[in-house]
């Protein structure tokens, strides 16, 4: 799954071990997502959104093919 | 990013804590083994009722370390329990697998020196490849 979890994450400048502390899981948990290795179970995917104050379909995008923007 | 740092401490010491007492028991219940099993080696065991205990007592450890294990999942993020989940279904494969293909190999007169510690030793061994194969792989 594609998502924008890197993108968000730099625009507050944090590294991904600040973001798995806020969502209290382990650095290779962060990677592992944002490199799309790894698909969140819904209680992450809702955490992340609220940390992010953004829509969870804004932060990812089921639709593997197309650019997400 | 303040208030973020407490909750990832809480994750480090969680997974820390439940790994040290999986760790724990599964000396203390590997322990009891070789100590059950050296004694009757050594001949130490009168009569059925000491040996019936040494049994029950490795028993019940056993069951402490198996729980002591499920906290350990428990504490541990969505990530590291899937590779862990990954693990424990190869490695049961494995065993059913392994396990069967033992048995067969003994009726069809193939092999007879398969027994229940290669068995056991071949559920380790792939729960500990796949483990590190898991952790690999979502680096």
């Amino acid at each position: 799954m594609n998502n924008r979890l890197k993108i968000l994450r730099a625009e507050r400048n944090w590294t991904q071990a600040d973001l798995a502390m806020a969502l209290d899981v382990s650095r290779q948990t962060v990677n592992a997502i944002e490199t799309g290795k790894f698909d969140p179970s819904l209680p992450l995917a809702f955490k992340l959104a609220r940390l992010f104050e953004r829509p969870i379909e804004h932060i990812f995008d089921d639709r593997a093919d197309e650019e997400m923007n | 990013m303040n208030g973020m740092h407490t909750h990832s401490e809480r994750l480090s010491a969680r997974s820390i804590r439940s790994t040290m007492n999986y760790l724990l028991w599964t000396l203390v219940w590997a322990g009891s083994y070789v100590l059950a099993d050296k004694a009757a080696l050594l001949g130490w065991y009168q009569g059925t009722t000491s040996a019936a205990i040494a049994v029950a007592v490795n028993l019940a450890l056993g069951v402490v370390m198996v729980a002591a294990y499920m906290r350990h999942l428990r504490a541990m993020d969505e990530l590291q329990r899937k590779i862990q989940m990954d693990a424990l279904a190869l490695s049961v494969g494995a065993g059913i697998v392994g396990g069967f293909a033992m048995m067969l190999m003994r009726s069809t007169g193939l092999s007879n020196g398969a027994d229940i510690n290669t068995l056991i030793l071949l559920i380790f061994a792939t729960h500990i490849a796949s483990t590190l194969f898991g952790c690999l792989r979502y680096r």
